[in-house]
């Protein structure tokens, strides 16, 4: 599988995470054999980072994702293409989220 | 992205955590708190939740529920039942819970370990009994009460 996060490529959500809206910031646990280990295993996105998850459908490429951001907040493609891309490498790395053409 | 720890959200949050993984399928684990099933589970054991997939809950089984009305999740035993609704208790409490539906009995507690080891559980439905002998304890004082008055 490709480990470096792609602007043209589409992703989807790992079956293998759960995940919960609390207070418009997500929270994501990752399943490892199954098992979501609450103790030590959250991780909690900020807004930005949260409205990039909410958009992340297994149908738009980042390229998309990050246009609709800009226009959201209002702020420059190359600032918010920055921050997504950080934060799609982590996500794609702890494998919460995973290429549509990886499948 | 930052990792967090249970106690950055709210019990209700939390519950429903556990709930959604549960309704996936997947199974949970995190560390219980507070003394309410001692003997048989201490605070700061690490507890894992599974699914009730294959089976109905039992008399004996320590379960994942959450009362009516609410949304936190309680670790405690099912001591009885009358018909879908099951009363559940502490084993170290003197008063139950009262009967929660079936519904609202999220998982199953498959697991206990305690510094890194599994904690054998033994008989369940002994345990259950023990616990629901718990309950009357709290009212002996008052039968004794009541028969030395008789018996004057």
């Amino acid at each position: 599988m490709d480990s470096k996060i792609g602007l043209d490529s589409v992703y989807r959500i790992s079956d293998d995470v759960i995940f919960k809206k609390i207070e418009d910031q997500y929270v994501i646990v990752p399943l490892v054999a199954g098992v979501g280990n609450l103790e030590d295993e959250m991780f909690q996105l900020n807004e930005t980072g949260s409205a990039f998850w909410n958009l992340i459908d297994g149908g738009k490429s980042l390229r998309e994702i990050i246009a609709i951001l800009c226009k959201d907040y209002d702020a420059p493609f190359e600032e918010i293409t920055a921050d997504i891309m950080a934060l799609g490498q982590v996500l794609l790395q702890k494998k919460f989220i995973i290429p549509t053409d990886a499948e | 992205m930052k990792k967090i720890d249970r106690f950055s959200i709210s019990g209700d949050d939390f519950g429903e955590l556990v709930r959604s993984a549960i309704e996936k399928g997947a199974s949970v684990k995190f560390k219980v708190t507070g003394k309410s099933m001692r003997p048989n589970i201490h605070s700061g054991d690490v507890v894992t939740i599974v699914p009730f997939l294959d089976r109905k809950p039992e008399i004996g089984d320590v379960v994942a529920f959450s009362k009516s009305g609410t949304r936190n999740i309680i670790v405690h035993r099912i001591v009885t039942k009358r018909g879908n609704t099951f009363l559940l208790k502490g084993d170290y409490l003197f008063k139950s819970d009262g009967f929660v539906e079936q519904e609202n009995i999220e998982g199953l507690v498959n697991l206990i370990e305690r510094d890194n080891q599994k904690v054998a559980t033994g008989s369940k439905r002994k345990k259950a009994l023990l616990s629901r002998l718990r309950i009357f304890c709290l009212y002996k004082p008052f039968f004794f009460f009541k028969y030395k008055k008789d018996s004057l």
